[in-house]
C-alpha cells in the first residue's frame, strides 16, 4: 500500500498527544456533535459485476431475447416499469420502492476504455478515478475528509464486513470496520486493559506499520462501545429478513437512529459473477437484495429518518449481452446503478445503451460517467463540492427531490 | 537456555559478525512461522548460507491422511428409486460429509503449520494457496480441493513452469475458473484471462484478443469425480493467433508462451518478495531475482534462496515490514507459546474469524494481505482470540459471553431458521470455542520469561521472544508496572500471583501492535 502518510494524525501522534486525551477516548468513546445536515450515504457494492441487463430488462427488444437465449426473461415473468423495461422477478422488494416513488435506476453507468478484470475496474469504482489505486486513496475516503475536514471522530466512515474495500483507504479518516456488532468489543480485565491502552498509546509512534496498527487499535477502543450500544438498544420498525445483507442494513439503522455519528456507510453483497448457473443464483440474489433493502426502507420510513438517507448500489462493470454456453454471462462493459431513499425521486435517468450497438467485445456501451453517480451523493445530496472529491467536474444526476 | 534473556535484535555472533540472532530469527520468521529462542540458537549456530539451505531441505512429506474415508455415494439403483424426500437426504447428507472433510483437512494443516516438524513447506504451500487460488466455496468438491492443496504442499519447492501447467488441468481450479464449461462452440473466458492476469504475466501484457484466443485454446477439459479428462470433441483446434504468435495452439502450448516471457517471471517473482521480504523492494532486485528465477527454469529453490540470502532480505528495515496475516497469527502464536494446539477446528476456524478462511480465499485474487488484514474490528479479535490461547478454558468461559452475545443478535436476524452462510460460519466458530472449555493450555509462563528474577527481565524476554521489533521503553514499563505493580521486591516467580501476572502480561504482549507484525 503506498497511501501516503496522513500529515495531521502523523503530527498529532508524534508530537502532541497527550496520554491523558487518547484514554480519555479510549474510555468514553465521546463522539463529537455531529457537524451536518444528518444525511447519510449508504454505499451499497454489488461485488463481482451484477447483470444489470437482466435486472432492468428491456424486454420491448428483439435483440435482448435473441442475445440472452434461455437467460432471457419474458414481459409475463417481469415487474413491467414502462413499456420497454421491467424489474427482474425477484425484485418485488425494489419494485415496491420504486413505486413508492423513492428509487432512481441509472442505466448505461460506466466509463471510457472498460476494464472486465474485476480487480481493476473495481479499483476505478472505489477511487473514483479512471487511473484506479494509482491515486493513492479511496473516493468515500476523500469524501469523508472534505466534509469533516476538522473533525477527529473514527466513526464517520463505517465499512461492514470482513474487509474495508479500497473506496474508504488511504484518507486522513479511516474507516470503523466490524463485521458482527455483538463481536466488536475487547475482552479483558478492567485492569488489563488500562495497561494495554496506556502501553499503546503514551509513546510517540513514527514507523509506519506501527502508527497504523496503533490507530486501529485507539479508533477501536473509541468506538467498539458507541457501536454496540446502539445496535444493542435498537428495536426496528420493520421486519428483516433473514440474509447478511439484511443484517448489515439493520445494523446502519440502529448507528442512524442511535444517533451514531456516521456519515458514509460502506456494504458489500457479493457473487454477482455469474459465468455459470445464473439464473438460479440471480433469483436468490436478488430476491435477497430487493427484501433487504425494502425491510430497511420501511424501517427508516416509520421511524421517519428514511428522508435523511441515501443508498447508493453500484457493481464493478454490467455483464455481456450474449449469454455463453455454461448458462451464465461473461464480464461485460456498462452496468446499471441505483439510488434509493426518501429524497430521491423515481425514475430512469442515464441513458439506456443501444443493444445493437455494441462495443468490439459485444457489451454494452456507457452513456453515462459513474461519477456522475457519485457527483449526485457528493453535492446536491451531501452538499460537498465534487470537483474537491473527485479531482474534476461531473453533472449530478436530476433524480434527488 | 539463557537465551531468553539476550535482546536478540542487539546481539551479534561472535563468529559471523554479518549474521545476527536477530536474523536467524527473521530468518524463520519468514521461511516458516517463527520459533522458540532454542530453534532460533540452533539455526543460528550452521550460519547463514547453511542456515538457509538446511530450511530449503525439505522434511519427508507427510500427505493428508483422512481419518474418516468419504461416505459412500448411493448406488446407482439406489439413487433411481429414490423418491425426491430420499434424494434430498442424500445430497444433504452428501454436503455434510463435505464440509466436514473440509474442516478436518483445514485442522491438519494448521496443526502441520503450527506444530509440524516442516513449516517452510507449509509457508510455501500457503503462498500457493493464495496465488494459484481456488476456492471451495466454488469447487464444491472436497476430493478436488483438497487434491490442490496437497499438490501445492507436495511439489510447492519444485517448479513454477510444472505448477503452473498442472494447475490449468487441476479438477478444483477447471471447476473454480469455469474452464470445465469451456468448450469450442461457446468459450469461456475466466480461466483464459485470470490466467494471464493473476498466474504468470500479470496485467499490461497482452489485449482482449489474446485473452480470446487463449481461452480457445485451453477448451476441452472438463473434471469428473475428481479427475480432468480432456474431450476432444470440446477442444477448438483450429488456429490461434496468441501473443503474436499463431498456430493451432492448446493450452499447454499457450502456457509455454507465457513462460517465454520476460513479464512471467518477473510477476511471479514480485509476487514472492512481497510475500517472503515485504513492501518497498526496489524494481532492481526484483529484476535480479527474475532473471535468476527464469535462468533456474522457474525452479522455486532457487528463486527462494536467493531471496533468503539477500542484502533487502536481511535490511535491518525488513525486520517486522510485513503483517502477521490470521493462519500466521494463530499458527506462530502456538508455536511460540509452545502449546499443543487446542482441539480441532479452533485454528482453522479462529482464523477465518480473524479475517482468512483456509481453502475459502475472497476471490481468484487471494488474499489482499497488508495492512487489510487490519480494521477496527480484527484487531480486538486477535486480542480475543489470543486470550483464549493463552488462558484456555478460562478464557473460552470469558469469551463465551461475548460469543453469545453475538448468536443472541443473529438469531433475533433469522427468526425463520433460514440460517444465511455468515451465521453458520459464526455460529461454527461459537462452538468451536465451546469445545475448548474443557482445554487446559498447559501454558508456562516461568518458561517463557526464562526464569527472570526480576519484573525488567521478565517483560524484556516476553519481548525477545514475541516481537519481532523493539518495543517502545514506555510499552515496557507499563507492563513491568502490570507484573509488579509493588516493586521488584515483591516479584517472585514461585508465587501463585505473579505468575498470574506474567501469564496476563503474555496475553497483553501478543496484543501489542508490534506482535502483528512479522
Amino acid at each position: 500500500m503506498d497511501a501516503p502518510i496522513d500529515r495531521r494524525r502523523f503530527l498529532q501522534t508524534t508530537a502532541a498527544v497527550t496520554a491523558s486525551a487518547v484514554c480519555a477516548r479510549a474510555a468514553f468513546g465521546h463522539a463529537p456533535p455531529r457537524p451536518d445536515s444528518g444525511r447519510v450515504l449508504v454505499m451499497l457494492e454489488l461485488a463481482g459485476g451484477n447483470d444489470g441487463l437482466n435486472v432492468l430488462v428491456p424486454y420491448a427488444h428483439d435483440a435482448y431475447a435473441e442475445a440472452r437465449g434461455s437467460l432471457a426473461l419474458t414481459s409475463q415473468e417481469l415487474l413491467r416499469i414502462d413499456d420497454e423495461v421491467g424489474l427482474h422477478p425477484a425484485l418485488t422488494g425494489l419494485k415496491a420502492i420504486h413505486d413508492a416513488g423513492a428509487l432512481a435506476w441509472v442505466e448505461g453507468v460506466g466509463y471510457p476504455e472498460p476494464i472486465r478484470s474485476h480487480f481493476l475496474s473495481m479499483d476505478v469504482w472505489h477511487a473514483g478515478r479512471l487511473d484506479g489505486r494509482r491515486g493513492g486513496s479511496g473516493w468515500l475516503a476523500r469524501l469523508v475528509d472534505h466534509l469533516a475536514a476538522d473533525v477527529d471522530d473514527p466513526n464517520l466512515l463505517v465499512a461492514l464486513g470482513a474487509r474495508v474495500p479500497f473506496s474508504c483507504d488511504g484518507g486522513e479518516h479511516r474507516a470503523v470496520a466490524f463485521a458482527k456488532p455483538a463481536d466488536y468489543r475487547l475482552v479483558a480485565a478492567g485492569d488489563e486493559t488500562k495497561t494495554l491502552d496506556s502501553a499503546v498509546s503514551s509513546t510517540q509512534v513514527s514507523e509506519r506499520a506501527r502508527a497504523f496498527l496503533r490507530r486501529a487499535y485507539l479508533d477501536a477502543r473509541a468506538s467498539s462501545d458507541v457501536v454496540r450500544k446502539a445496535v444493542a438498544d435498537y428495536v426496528p420498525s420493520a421486519k428483516y429478513p433473514s440474509s447478511a445483507l439484511a443484517s448489515d442494513l439493520r445494523t446502519v439503522a440502529a448507528l442512524i437512529a442511535g444517533g451514531v455519528s456516521t456519515r458514509v456507510f460502506s456494504l458489500q453483497l457479493g457473487g454477482f459473477d455469474t459465468h455459470n448457473g445464473q439464473r438460479a443464483r440471480q433469483q436468490r440474489l436478488l430476491a435477497e437484495l430487493g427484501d433487504a433493502l425494502h425491510a430497511f426502507h420501511s424501517d427508516l420510513e416509520a421511524a421517519r429518518l428514511a428522508d435523511r438517507v441515501l443508498v447508493v448500489g453500484y457493481s464493478e462493470f454490467g455483464r455481456r449481452v450474449a449469454a455463453n454456453a455454461s448458462g451464465g454471462t461473461d464480464h461485460g462493459a456498462a452496468g446499471l446503478a441505483f439510488l434509493l431513499g426518501g429524497g430521491v425521486k423515481s425514475g430512469l435517468y442515464g441513458a439506456r445503451p443501444a443493444l445493437d450497438r455494441l462495443d468490439d467485445n459485444g457489451d454494452l456501451k456507457f452513456t453515462t460517467d459513474f461519477r456522475r453517480v457519485y457527483a449526485t451523493a457528493i453535492g446536491p445530496w451531501l452538499g460537498g463540492d465534487a470537483r474537491v472529491v473527485l479531482g474534476e467536474a461531473h453533472e449530478p444526476l436530476r433524480c434527488l427531490a | 537456555m539463557g537465551l531468553a534473556h539476550v535482546a536478540l535484535w542487539t546481539l551479534a555472533c561472535t563468529a559471523d559478525p554479518d549474521w545476527t540472532l536477530a536474523e536467524a530469527r527473521h530468518l524463520l520468521d519468514r521461511a516458516g512461522f517463527g520459533a522458540t529462542p532454542q530453534e532460533i540458537a540452533r539455526i543460528h549456530a550452521l550460519g547463514r548460507e547453511a542456515a538457509v539451505d538446511a530450511l530449503l531441505d525439505p522434511g519427508s512429506f507427510v500427505a493428508f491422511d483422512d481419518p474418516s474415508p468419504p461416505a459412500d455415494d448411493p448406488s446407482f439403483l439406489e439413487r433411481a428409486f429414490a423418491t425426491e424426500e430420499e434424494r434430498r437426504a442424500f445430497r444433504r447428507e452428501r454436503a455434510r460429509d463435505e464440509r466436514l472433510r473440509i474442516e478436518r483437512y483445514r485442522d491438519f494443516w494448521m496443526r502441520e503449520m503450527a506444530q509440524g516438524d516442516d513449516p517452510v513447506r507449509e509457508k510455501l504451500a500457503l503462498f500457493w494457496h493464495g496465488f494459484f487460488t481456488s476456492s471451495q466455496r466454488d469447487v464444491r468438491d472436497a476430493d478436488a480441493m483438497i487434491g490442490q492443496i496437497e499438490r501445492f504442499r507436495e511439489h510447492g519447492m519444485t517448479s513454477y513452469a510444472d505448477l503452473l501447467h498442472a494447475i490449468a488441468t487441476d479438477p478444483a481450479m477447471l471447476k473454480y475458473l469455469n474452464n470445465d464449461k469451456n468448450r469450442k462452440q461457446h468459450p469461456n473466458e475466466n480461466f483464459a484471462r485470470e490466467v494471464l492476469e493473476l498466474f504468470s504475466m500479470g496485467p499490461g501484457h497482452y489485449t482482449e484478443a489474446d485473452i480470446k484466443e487463449a481461452a480457445r485454446a485451453f477448451t476441452g477439459w472438463v473434471a469428473k469425480d475428481g479427475e480432468a479428462t480432456f474431450v476432444k470433441a470440446r477442444h477448438d483446434r483450429a488456429e490461434k493467433t496468441f501473443l503474436g504468435k499463431t498456430g493451432k495452439f492448446d493450452g499447454a502450448d499457450v502456457l509455454d508462451i507465457v513462460l517465454d516471457q520476460d513479464a512471467t517471471a518477473r510477476f511471479v517473482a514480485a509476487k514472492f518478495v512481497e510475500f517472503y521480504v515485504g513492501p518497498g523492494v526496489d524494481t532492481a532486485s526484483i529484476e535480479t531475482f527474475a532473471r535468476t528465477f527464469r535462468a533456474a527454469r522457474y525452479d522455486v529453490r532457487t528463486l527462494l534462496r536467493a531471496i533468503f540470502l539477500s542484502d533487502a532480505f536481511s535490511a535491518p528495515s525488513a525486520q517486522g515490514a510485513l503483517f502477521k496475516s490470521p493462519v500466521e497469527f494463530m499458527a506462530s502464536t502456538v508455536r511460540r507459546l509452545e502449546l499443543d494446539p487446542p482441539p480441532p477446528p479452533f485454528l482453522a476456524l479462529a482464523a477465518e474469524h480473524l479475517g482468512q478462511s483456509l481453502l475459502f480465499p475472497p476471490n481468484v485474487k487471494g488474499w489482499e494481505g497488508g495492512e487489510t488484514w487490519f480494521n477496527t474490528a480484527s484487531i480486538l479479535n486477535r486480542a480475543n482470540v489470543a486470550r483464549i490461547l493463552v488462558h484456555g478454558s478460562v478464557g473460552v468461559r470469558e469469551a463465551e459471553a461475548m460469543v453469545d452475545d453475538a448468536m443472541r443478535v443473529a438469531q433475533d436476524d433469522a427468526e425463520d431458521g433460514a440460517a444465511n452462510e455468515a451465521k453458520r460460519r459464526n455460529d461454527a466458530f461459537a462452538r468451536a470455542v465451546k469445545r475448548l472449555r474443557r482445554w487446559d493450555s498447559k501454558l508456562d509462563p516461568v518458561a517463557l520469561c526464562g526464569s527472570a528474577r526480576t519484573s525488567n527481565a521478565a517483560i524484556r524476554a516476553l519481548c525477545d521472544r514475541f516481537l519481532p521489533v523493539a518495543p517502545y521503553a514506555s510499552t515496557v514499563a507499563e507492563l513491568q508496572w502490570f507484573i509488579a505493580p509493588h516493586g521488584d521486591d515483591a516479584f517472585d516467580l514461585n508465587d501463585e500471583e505473579t505468575r498470574d501476572r506474567v501469564r496476563d502480561a503474555v496475553h497483553l504482549v501478543l496484543c501489542l501492535p508490534e506482535y502483528q507484525l512479522n
